[in-house]
Formats: C-alpha cells, structure tokens, sequence
C-alpha cells in the first residue's frame, strides 16, 4: 500500500482532533500519529525511500506536522483537564465525616491536672503516699491523737487498729517532711477514703494537699498563695474569704470561702443562696506536726492547705450530683 | 448547738439582728448554720381566756367555751378537753390556721353547735408530746397575744456548727462571750453564790457519801442532796428554752439540769435518792462483761475501760455519759441526789465509743469542760429547783476533788505573733484582744514577752501559736494582708504524677475514655470474675466497711472495667473503650499491718471496631484490636512489648485467647479476651478484650526518644514470600525468625495475608510475609537480595514444618 500523502494526513489528522471530545480520543489520537507505528512516524520512516528530491520537503513537512499535531492534542487535552477541573464534584457534603474515636479524660483527672499545674508554675512540686496508711502518718503525726474529739470530723475506714484507709492527703505531708529539710513547697493530690455514702458524700473522694515550709512564711502568705491559685482556676474576679476554724494540724486554721461562682454571689441553688461556696481547708502549720518531723519549729514555719477535688470539678464543669463521677456512664465520659 | 436568740440577750445584750450576729459569729469562727424560727408555723395561734364553760346541749362529753381573744366578742369554742376551767389561759386556733399534720381549721357545726375555733393541746400543737389537756397557760397572758410570743417561742435560734476545739461553745455562757467581744457588751452571768456552805461539811455527809476509785479518770466528783421533791412538768418559760435549744422537756428535775447544762456547759446528772443503795456512791470502772440498762431502756455490755457509777451493788450510770434505768427520777421521786463531776475526756470519749452512746453529756466532757464550773453548775442547778419551789436543798456539798486543777500559762511575744500573721500590731492591740476573750496579761520583764493566763474554760490553747488565732481572729482573718512568699524549690519532682499523665494522654489519643472505680470491692464481685480464694491472695479486708460490696480492697481493675461494661451495655451503649488506672491493694505476706499498693492501668474494648457509618458496617472488635491499642500504647514510651502464649491463664482470661506481655524478658500484665463463663455473669452478650498492666511496666522500661536515625537514600525492594503451614503455626514467631536472622539488608518483615480455604488443606495455612530489603548504601541488585532470600527461606524450612505453594 503506498503511503498516504503527507497533506492527507494532515487534513485527516486536524479534522479527527477537532471531533475528539474526550482525554482518551485525544491520547488515542496521539498513538495513531505520532505513536511508534503512527501514521507520521511510518511517512518518515519512509522518507529515504522517496526520490531525493522530494526528500527534504517531505521530511520537512512532516517533521512541521509531527510538531503541529503534538501540540493541538496537547492542548486540546489542556482545554479538556480544565473544563473538568471547573466541573463541579458529585458529592453530598453533607453526609457525615469518619471520625476517629476521641478519648476522653476523666473530669477528676482533668481538673486535678489544670489545678497541679497552676501550682507548678508557681514553683510547687508534685508528692503523692500511700492510700492504705498507718494511723500514725494519718492521725498521730498531724496532731490527731487517738482518743481525741477531732477524731469524729472524718469517718474513718480501718484495717486494722493501726491502719486506715487514709482519710485526707495530709499524711504525705508528714512522708515528705520526714525525707526532706526545708524548704519545701509541694501539692499532693490522691485518693481519700471516708466512712460516709449519701447525696453530698461518695466514700471515696479526691483530694488536693499543699505544703510550704520555709523562713518566715507568714498567714498573709498562706491568703496570697490561695489568692492567686483562685484567680488561675476561675478569674480574677472570684474573690475570697478566710474564715476562723480548726484543724488539729494547723493553728491558725481557716477556712476558705469563695465567692459563688455560678451566680456572682447574688445567691443561688448551689450556694445555699449565702453567695459563698466553702472550698479550701488551711492553715499554719502546727509546731505539733514539726515537732514530730523533727524541724525546728524556731526556725522554721509554713502553711498547709486542701482542698475537695470533686466540689472543685463540679463548679468548674458545671456537674450537679456527685455520684456522677463514680457511676461512670459513658455517655458521661464522653463530655470531657 | 442551737442558741435561741431571747434566751441570749438575757446573758449580754446585743444591738445586731440575728443575720448580723450570724455573719459576725461565722467570721470568729464559730460557724453559723442556719437561722431558724422553729416555732413560726405557730405564728397564727393566740391565747385566749374561757370566760366561760356552758355544758354542750347535744353530748356530754363536750362544752362550749365563751373565749376571749382580746376583742369585743368572746368567741364560741366546742371543746372536749376535761381540764378547761373558767378562767383558764390557752391557745386558740381560729379558722384559716394550718395545724401540724396539716389541718386547716374551718368555722364548724359540732353536735349543731358553732364553733369558731379549736382549744388546743401542746401535742396538738406539735409543741411537747403531752396530749392530755389544752394547754393551761399562765393566768398572766394578756388574750389575744400570740402563743408564741407569749411563751418565748417566737425568737430566732442560731444552729452553731462548732469545730471540736471550742468545747467552752458548748454553753451559751461561752457563746455569751464570743458576742460580748464582738459587740463590745457585758456579759452577765446568773449569780450562783447564793450557798454559804461548805463542802464535805454539814447535813449533806449525813445524807450521802461518794467513794471515787479511779481519781485519774473522775478527778472532781460533786454531789448535792435536795429533799421534798416534787415532780412536775415545768414551768412554760423552762420548757420553751429547752425546746427552742432542741431538747425535750420531761420533768422539772432533769429540765433544771438540761437547763443549767446548756447554760454554762457542765453536764449534771440527777438520781433517785432512794434508789441508791446505803446512799453511796462509788466511781470505778465497769468489770468485763457486766450489763447495764441505760435509760434508753437498751442492755450494755461493759468492759474494764468503761467508767461507771456505781452504788453498793448496782451501777447506776455510765460516767459522764447516760444515766441508768434503775435511779432515774420518776413521779414518785421525792428526793435527788444531783451530780456534778470531771471526767477525763479520753476515758469518756472511749466509754460512748465503746456503748455506742453519743449524749449532750459525753459530747461535752470528751471535749472537755470548764474544771472550775463543776461546782457553780451544781448550785445553780440546786437554787434553781428551789427557786421553782419544788425542793429543799440540804446543807453542804460533796466534793471529791484532792488536787487542785492546773493553771495554764503562756509566754506569748507580740512580734512573734505578728510574724506567724504578717500584719504588724502594736504589743497592746494584740494584748487587747486577748483580753476581750478572757485572757489574763502579766508582764515580765521582757519588753516583747507576756505572761499570758488562760481562762480555764478554754482547753484548747495551749501554746503561743494559739494565742496568735485568738489575735488573728478578733482582728479578723479578712483584714490581714495578702502577701507572695517567695518559692525557693531545689527539689526533683519524684512522683508519678506526670508520668500518670502521659499513660492517661496516651490512651485518651487511642480513643479510650477514663474510668474510675471505686477501690472497694465485694467479695461477689470477685467471685463473678473467677477470683475466688483458691486462685488469689485474700484481699485486704476493711473491718468497718459501709456494705459487704464494698468490704475489701481491689486486688485487680478488671472486675471494676467489666461491671463498667456491664452497666453501660444495660444503657443500650454497645461500643466501649474504657480504661482505669489506680491502686491494686495486697495484704504483705511478710509483714502484719503492711499492705502491698500497686498501680495498675486496664483497658477494654468490646462492640464495633469503629462507629458503622452510611458506608462502612464496621466489623467487630477482636483481640487484635486490642493489641494493636496495646502495641501503639507501649509505643509513646518507646517500648516494644513481646505478646506469648500466656504461661498461666486468669481466671478471667479465654483459654487460647491470653497473651503475657513481656519486656525486657520480664512479664508484666496481659491481653486477652474475657472468658464467656466471666462474661455470662456480668450479662455481657458481646466479646470483651482486656489489657491489664502494671504501672511500672512503662516506668522500669521507657526510653526517651532514642537517636533519631537517617533517612533512606535507596530505594527499597519488597519481596513477597508465602508459605504453607500447619494452622497451629504461630506466624509472630515465623517474623520474629526473620527479623532475628540480622541480615543487614532485611529492614522490616511484615504479615501480609492469611489464607485457609480449599487452594491448602485441611489443617492448613497459608501466609504471605512481605519482606523490605535496602542498604543505607547502594540500590540493592536483584543478586544480592537473593542471595539473602535464598536465606531466608532455607532457615524457614529448617525451623518450621513448612512448605512453598505447589509443593506437596
């Protein structure tokens, strides 16, 4: 078969890219041309067998075609690529993602972190004891003598005659004391146990202890630390009230009222309409307590503090019945 | 303790409303609780006078009253009560009133006569229990006067929640104090001095003596004789104060001395003279064993700690705590012999432990009373029953006492009490205000020190520190400035708190959410996860514990993560990823009173492997879900965990299904999957699958981020390798053959598929690894990674029964 004439092609050519309206046509296209069996390469691979001279006519018209139609599919192939990316997705993006599960922290957790690491920044280190303890780190070495009426503010889980489920993180404390020379400043968060189950009492709760001992630590220190501890979880704006009261550990002991901060301490439901909300146990630490650790108590003083983690996560998470967080519903988990 | 406000102001007068004082009284640190008006639903009721009593014409049981209640009419009242007289004083509920119970009282036909109103009895009244006649008033009452504030009963009572230091509290002498400092007021306390006698002298040693056998627990034990008794209901001025105080009137004799108790704090007691044996009374302690009838009418059994009050053959009171059965004052009693004493408050703190008894009495003399009031309390309480009229008190007083009480003295300096405080008083602000509460100042001669006298009603202060909260308080807590101590921490954080942390973060990134258990748990709990005695240790056992659920200490998490499982399944919540951490508690074999505390975490996870979504049914969790939870976990501490056959299987564990993680050759904890004897007690229908660790597996083995490493250059070349096995072939061990072969061009073997079906057979498998050769060096050659392969496949051959596909 003679081959076809180089402006056959050609006109066959244009006229079969002008009729090709798809990606595929066009690459089709490109094969049957230009491809290593296409019609152009073929007419070159012809060319030596023509007469010299029409060879380099030939060769050149060709060679100009192969150019020409390489660009025409290409861009056409262009003008076909953005016609389809302008093409609108057929998608319903309303449907809903695939999410990851997300976990979730415990609220207990997640206020105790918020609250350590207030005190972290403020220079405190963090301690944690034992929850099975000896009555003596307990009760003894806090100044609670055995048959002492202070004995009745905590309902006490016992093992045995020596040994109670600790019913306050205040025995760490006396552990870390015993272990470490002044000055001191930690935070002891942990688990408590007390003898007592109803609406307002889980028998076992979370706690938050505070220590510092140093130089010349003073009350008015004891009111700034607590101040500015506040202020970090609420606002500057939640003030507070120290109120005369008694722990066998302490002396001066206070305690610690904050402004209601669900209603401003206009009064509401969940401050018994007082405007105030009981918060924080504190105090001076008593020379009876560093007299059992073996301080100087001429030298030395320092103040304690604790604090309900529960109450705390309540009023920060807005949580209305404390067993909530012992039951633990998921679909309770799941909002924190 | 409740404090009515009317019966206050008869001890110091004070201007503030009972709001005031509430806040003034909370601030010092006596804490207010509530401000209650306990008698207000009364505040309806009047008095009236029965001018007149016509007999009813219809019935004869009943009368028609003509009362007046102060207005221009006298009111027609049927009334069936026999005690109405003419004249008579009572009170008068009119129509409209809600009585307790909640009648409301409406005009009335009773047998066709009108009646416009109701005569009322005080238990009618929810006053007192006596239900046996319309209240006789006294004839004084002006009508038409409300009942309550005719009787006094219209104040405010204050509840006080006192801390246990404040015993001098317990008294409204001592609150009587408080408020005189706060307002600036005098405090008048009622005269006692109205006995001239002297004590162990005149009539009264004829009449009784007091033998005291344990001088260390009683060393004060006084006693008074009255005569001519008579007794009676109280005085309506007597019983409202005691009611308005939360206690119950019951006769004259035992009112006086609840009366005088709750004036000045001294707990009295007062016994049937008669009923003691040759009129001795003899203070010893109990014998193991014995029984004694309190007057609660419950039987006791006493031991040798127990202090008791005895006669020649019978004990007739538990000391300081409750009287007894046998001595109580009755209608028929005609004399009394009244006790006023100190006990030692931890002997009688022990005793109502020991009874199972907490009174008025043992609430006050375990917190100690005022040493010297013993006596002042036993004559006010004398005079008193006296001055109602109904008795006769003989001359002179029993008094065992032989040592006199000890003084307590304080050096106190005014800059040390500044520094504790951080505020800077002058010597005589903070020397006034000890005053204003009742201490003595001395000076010495030092300019800074005073010699400061205690009041002996306050037992708590002892030391200087004490006297600074007695400053701080009256200066107020409120005024003392905020200051910033300055934090000089040289100390290693040595807890496990961030480290705890982590683990939590760690498996809330994996999707899991925090549980948190109780660390009690019941023996049945345990029972239903195959934890029964002959596997475990015995838990740590609470000897007080609320129930029996809650009676031991946990020994493992898992009972508690499963019953968390349960109870949400039960909320039709199917898909869960929960986990714990916490303390597992074990008694120490080795030594008594020690316990074991370790921290575990558990994680489970049961239901769909994800939420199914509008394309995607997910399939069920399995126990490689688990693992897989388990292996990324481990990675954040850059541990590499083992996962073996699990040596010994829990009894919680699905033979077959349990893996022992090791690390570092050591065993820590396991993965499994529940086993469906477990589960079937829980009413779980769905498989579960738990990891359960402990704390130190992470703490003994994680690595900070090791070297980060070089990025490969070349590219990799993956070879695909399948064999054929038995099933029972453990494909981990087949990857950990090779990865352990160190080849160096090996990087990394993984498990591509499984495959069992008709192309093996039966008993078979077949497994497909697909194997990462790269050299940090070079591109690899087909040469040299074959020569490998040819490696990997000869040693295959030689450690496991295997066979290549096409191979028979």
């Amino acid at each position: 078969m003679a081959p076809e004439s180089i402006d056959g092609i050609e006109e066959q050519a244009l006229n079969a890219i002008k009729g090709a309206d798809t990606e595929e046509k066009l690459q089709n296209l490109k094969t049957e041309y230009l491809g290593r069996k296409g019609k152009i390469t073929l007419f070159l691979r012809n060319i030596p067998s023509l007469p010299p001279e029409e060879k380099p006519v030939a060769g050149k018209k060709a060679n100009l075609l192969k150019n020409r139609l390489e660009k025409e599919i290409s861009e056409k192939i262009q003008v076909i690529e953005d016609s389809l990316a302008a093409k609108p997705a057929d998608i319903d993006i309303t449907l809903p993602g695939r999410k990851p599960k997300t976990g979730t922290l415990h609220p207990i957790t997640k206020i105790q972190k918020e609250i350590c690491s207030i005190f972290f920044k403020l220079g405190f280190q963090i301690a944690e004891g034992p929850e099975i303890e000896a009555d003596w780190y307990n009760f003894e070495a806090l100044n609670i003598p055995k048959h002492h009426p202070a004995r009745d503010m905590q309902d006490t889980f016992y093992i045995s005659d020596s040994v109670v489920l600790r019913t306050h993180t205040s025995p760490i404390q006396i552990r870390y004391m015993e272990k470490h020379e002044p000055p001191i400043s930690i935070i002891a968060p942990g688990k408590v146990y007390r003898c007592d189950s109803d609406l307002t009492h889980t028998p076992m709760f979370h706690q938050i202890e505070g220590l510092i001992v140093d130089k010349n630590i003073s009350f008015g220190d004891l009111k700034g630390i607590l101040e500015s501890f506040i202020h970090n979880l609420f606002d500057k704006e939640t003030s507070l009230r120290f109120r005369p009261s008694f722990f066998p550990f302490t002396e001066p002991s206070a305690e610690v009222d904050i402004k209601c901060v669900m209603c401003r301490g206009k009064g509401c439901r969940v401050c018994s309409n007082t405007g105030w909300l009981e918060v924080l146990g504190s105090g001076m630490v008593h020379p009876a307590v560093f007299e059992n650790v073996g301080y100087d108590t001429s030298v030395y003083s320092g103040f304690a503090f604790g604090m309900g983690v529960e109450r705390l996560a309540m009023l920060k998470y807005g949580i209305d019945d404390l067993r909530k967080f012992y039951e633990n519903d998921y679909r309770f988990l799941e909002q924190f | 303790m409740k404090i009515s406000l009317n019966w206050l102001k008869k001890f110091t007068d004070f201007k503030s409303s009972p709001e005031e004082l509430a806040e003034a009284l909370t601030m010092t640190g006596l804490e207010v609780e509530s401000i209650d008006y306990p008698f207000d639903y009364l505040k309806d009721v009047i008095t009236g006078r029965i001018e007149k009593i016509i007999p009813h014409p219809n019935a004869d049981k009943l009368r028609i009253c003509m009362v007046n209640t102060g207005k221009d009419e006298n009111l027609q009242i049927v009334c069936g009560a026999p005690n109405v007289y003419e004249n008579m004083v009572g009170p008068v509920a009119l129509p409209g009133t809600e009585l307790p119970g909640g009648i409301k009282l409406k005009k009335s036909k009773i047998r066709g006569e009108v009646s416009m109103g109701m005569l009322c009895s005080s238990k009618e009244l929810g006053i007192t229990e006596d239900g046996s006649g319309i209240m006789d008033l006294p004839s004084d009452i002006i009508p038409g006067t409300s009942l309550t504030k005719a009787l006094g009963l219209d104040g405010a009572v204050l509840e006080v929640d006192l801390t246990p230091n404040r015993a001098d509290c317990l008294s409204l002498i001592g609150i009587a104090r408080e408020v005189s400092a706060i307002e600036g007021t005098k405090i008048i306390i009622p005269s006692a001095e109205i006995y001239k006698d002297e004590k162990n002298k005149g009539e009264i040693t004829e009449k009784a003596c007091v033998e005291v056998k344990d001088p260390d627990l009683c060393p004060k034990y006084c006693a008074r004789y009255i005569d001519n008794v008579k007794v009676l209901p109280s005085p309506f001025w007597l019983q409202s104060i005691l009611l308005c105080s939360g206690i119950r009137p019951i006769n004259n004799i035992v009112d006086v001395t609840n009366y005088i108790m709750l004036e000045t704090g001294q707990p009295l007691h007062a016994f049937d003279y008669d009923e003691i044996k040759n009129s001795k009374i003899i203070v010893q302690r109990a014998m193991e064993g014995e029984k004694f009838t309190a007057l609660d009418g419950k039987e006791r059994i006493l031991d040798s700690e127990i202090l008791m009050i005895c006669d020649n053959e019978k004990k007739v009171a538990a000391a300081g705590i409750m009287g007894g059965e046998n001595s109580e004052i009755t209608d028929k009693t005609t004399k009394v012999l009244l006790e006023s004493a100190y006990f030692f408050p931890p002997s009688i703190r022990k005793s109502a432990k020991k009874l199972g008894l907490s009174t008025d009495s043992s609430h006050r003399f375990e917190r100690g009373v005022d040493p010297l009031q013993v006596e002042r309390a036993l004559n006010r309480a004398a005079s008193l029953i006296e001055e109602l009229g109904k008795g006769k008190t003989a001359q002179g007083f029993i008094d065992t006492q032989t040592k006199p009480f000890e003084e307590r003295k304080i050096l106190f300096s005014p800059s040390e009490c500044n520094m504790r405080l951080g505020i800077n008083l002058s010597p005589d602000q903070s020397l006034s205000y000890l005053k204003s509460v009742g201490f003595i100042i001395e000076e010495t001669k030092d300019e800074d020190k005073y010699l400061i006298k205690v009041p002996s009603y306050r037992v708590d202060v002892e030391r200087p520190e004490d006297l600074s909260e007695e400053v701080a308080r009256r200066y107020g807590y409120n005024n003392i400035p905020t200051t910033s101590p300055k934090i000089s921490s040289d100390k290693q954080d040595e807890s496990e708190f961030a480290l705890r942390l982590e683990i939590k973060d760690a498996m809330k990134s994996l999707g899991f959410n925090e549980a948190i258990n109780y660390s009690f748990i019941g023996s049945s709990l345990l029972e239903k996860t195959g934890l029964t005695k002959d596997f475990f240790i015995e838990p740590v056992r609470i000897l007080n514990p609320l129930s029996e659920d809650q009676a031991l200490m946990r020994t493992d998490l898992v009972p508690g993560i499963l019953e968390n499982i349960s109870s949400n399944l039960s909320r039709q919540i199917t898909n869960l990823r929960l986990f714990e951490t916490g303390q597992v508690f074990f008694p120490d074999s080795k030594l008594i009173n020690k316990s074991i505390q370790k921290e575990y975490i558990a994680a489970a996870i049961t239901g769909k492997r994800r939420n199914s979504l509008w394309d995607d049914k997910s399939p069920e969790a399995d126990f490689f879900d688990m693992k897989g939870f388990a292996e990324a976990f481990f990675k954040n501490f850059n541990i590499e965990p083992e996962f073996i056959v699990s040596e010994i299987l829990m009894p919680y564990s699905r033979n077959g299904a349990s893996a022992d993680i090791i690390i570092n050759g050591k065993k820590y904890g396991s993965l499994f999957e529940v086993s469906p004897k477990v589960l079937k007690n829980y009413n779980i229908e769905q498989k579960v699958f738990i990891f359960n660790c402990p704390l130190e597996a992470i703490i003994k083995n994680k690595k900070d981020v090791s070297l980060s490493r070089e990025v490969p250059k070349f590219p990799a070349i993956l070879r695909d390798i399948t064999v054929i096995t038995p099933r029972y072939t453990q494909a981990g061990k087949i990857i950990s053959l090779i990865k352990n072969l160190n080849e160096e061009f090996i990087e990394n073997v993984i498990l591509f598929d499984i495959y069992e079906g008709e192309a093996v057979n039966k008993n078979e498998k077949s497994l497909s690894f697909r194997i990462t050769y790269r050299s940090s060096k070079e591109t690899l050659k087909d040469k040299q990674i074959n020569k490998v392969h040819e490696k990997v496949t000869s040693s295959l051959l030689k450690n496991f029964e295997i066979r290549f596909p096409g191979q028979d």
